[in-house]
């Protein structure tokens, strides 16, 4: 066995970009012995397949996600979100191969919740979509590797993203929870607030909403006006959709008393397009009937209806993040699926 | 395009101590299907994905095919969801009648 001290540095960086196993910047050499450690830290056996990941369908073993985790520059105290993110893409709902096979600009975001956040230094705060923490560079950045180097999903091959989203080198995202007036997100599905989750979601780039008043319903008006523009895919796929809501916004949308469930129903009665400028996107893909996917109870022949930017309040998604004193939240449009939730299991 | 380690790449991952991060069989398994000598007088099916382009482009591709190649048929058939693979059925249904198929995205 050659110990990582020995490996020629540059060589092992020029092998990497040479076989394609990059994502164009350079990796960490994976070692047999800096793998051996990342397995090691997870009590799993090397050769346990957590999953088959489309679209070719490689077996993700966790040995070969080590090797992905290693290079992406993790800790081996990452590989359980790691683990878990891959985990929950494979849920049917989640449609993994549509997301990485897609035209769409989308890409899988990895947002943590939950104490893990804070023992592994995920940023929830200043910043958290940015640069500057190796937790969520690196978890994400894993995520990615894994995804191409074992889905086989190939810019420009098998993923046919006509543009592409700077989020495919890495997204990941804490919610952050001493800023969240309200439960955690993982909560919506039925988890408890003290356990740790990673929950995935196909997520455009952060569209940021500015607001420097005050006033829960100007703030939310503003919000759904920025969540259904005639642009927005969701308007024509009707998947879920998450608002990531600043610090400033979530304080005075609870002190006046707004709950997660109010501000959803909220943006799923005002996010909304007319039948007639949405005609503007062109024809519907799909039963001509239902236009594009939307709500049965949407005439799609009457100009005048109105079509929310979502089929159903419960598929706007509510998370607390960001840095404290700025007038902002975002917005992430998503691409036709599902968010997903799951528990992170602890070795 | 991602490399396969085949014997000299394993000698030099070896070399360096390093582990692939690949599944190569998920490679290997993914070929061209075996090419017809010719598709004169064949079958040929044409699968969309339920998007309007799409049908429009596999439409054109079926006329200028019927019109060279004097296809004795084609068969079109759209995808149940256009993000979804093709179901079984199929597949199966134009793996049976078909000689070729041809897809396509076209969004």
């Amino acid at each position: 066995m050659v110990s990582s001290d020995a490996v020629d540095l540059g060589d092992a960086i020029d092998l990497m970009f040479e076989t394609g196993w990059t994502d164009g910047l350079p990796v960490v050499p994976p070692t047999e012995d800096r793998v051996r450690k990342f397995v090691e830290y997870t009590g799993r056996d090397g050769s346990e397949v957590i999953a088959e990941l489309p679209p070719l369908g490689g077996k993700a073993t966790v040995e070969r996600i080590a090797v992905n985790a290693v290079m992406a520059g993790c800790l081996p105290e990452y590989m359980s979100v790691v683990i878990t993110a891959l985990q929950a893409m494979m849920d049917d709902r989640f449609n993994l191969r549509g997301v990485m096979c897609s035209t769409g600009i989308h890409t899988p975001l990895v947002i943590v919740s939950g104490p893990i956040a804070k023992e592994l230094d995920i940023n929830g705060g200043y910043n958290c979509f940015g640069a500057g923490w190796r937790a969520n560079a690196t978890i994400g950045r894993a995520v990615k590797l894994a995804l191409v180097n074992l889905g086989g999903a190939i810019p420009g091959e098998t993923n046919k993203a006509t543009f592409g989203h700077p989020g495919a080198y890495t997204y990941c995202v804490a919610e952050d929870q001493e800023i969240n007036p309200w439960e955690p997100l993982h909560t919506d599905v039925g988890l408890d607030a003290s356990d740790s989750a990673v929950t995935v979601f196909p997520a455009e780039a952060p569209h940021n909403i500015m607001y420097h008043a005050k006033n829960s319903r100007d703030f939310l008006s503003v919000t759904a006006d920025t969540m259904c523009t005639l642009g927005n895919v969701q308007m024509y796929v009707m998947g879920d959709t998450f608002v990531v809501i600043g610090p400033e916004h979530a304080r005075f949308l609870h002190e006046d008393g707004w709950r997660k469930q109010d501000i959803r129903q909220f943006l799923f009665e005002h996010a909304r397009k007319s039948v007639r400028e949405l005609k503007h996107g062109g024809s519907p893909q799909g039963d001509a009937n239902r236009g594009h996917f939307w709500p049965r109870f949407v005439d799609a022949n009457d100009d005048g209806q109105m079509v929310p930017v979502v089929r159903a309040a419960d598929r706007i998604h509510i998370m607390v993040a960001g840095g404290r004193g700025g007038p902002h939240s975002v917005y992430l449009p998503g691409w036709g699926s599902r968010r997903v939730t799951k528990k992170i299991e602890l070795p | 395009m991602v490399s396969v380690p085949g014997a000299e790449l394993k000698t030099r991952l070896s070399d360096l101590g390093l582990l692939s991060p690949i599944d190569p069989e998920a490679y290997s398994r993914w070929r061209p299907a075996l090419r017809l000598e010719t598709i004169h007088g064949k079958v040929g099916g044409f699968l969309g994905n339920r998007k309007a382009n799409a049908s429009l482009l596999l439409e054109g591709v079926k006329e200028l095919l019927n019109k060279d190649y004097e296809l004795r048929d084609g068969i079109a058939v759209d995808k149940y969801v256009y993000s979804r693979p093709a179901a079984d059925d199929i597949i199966d249904d134009l793996a049976s009648r078909c000689d070729f198929v041809v897809t396509c995205i076209a969004d």
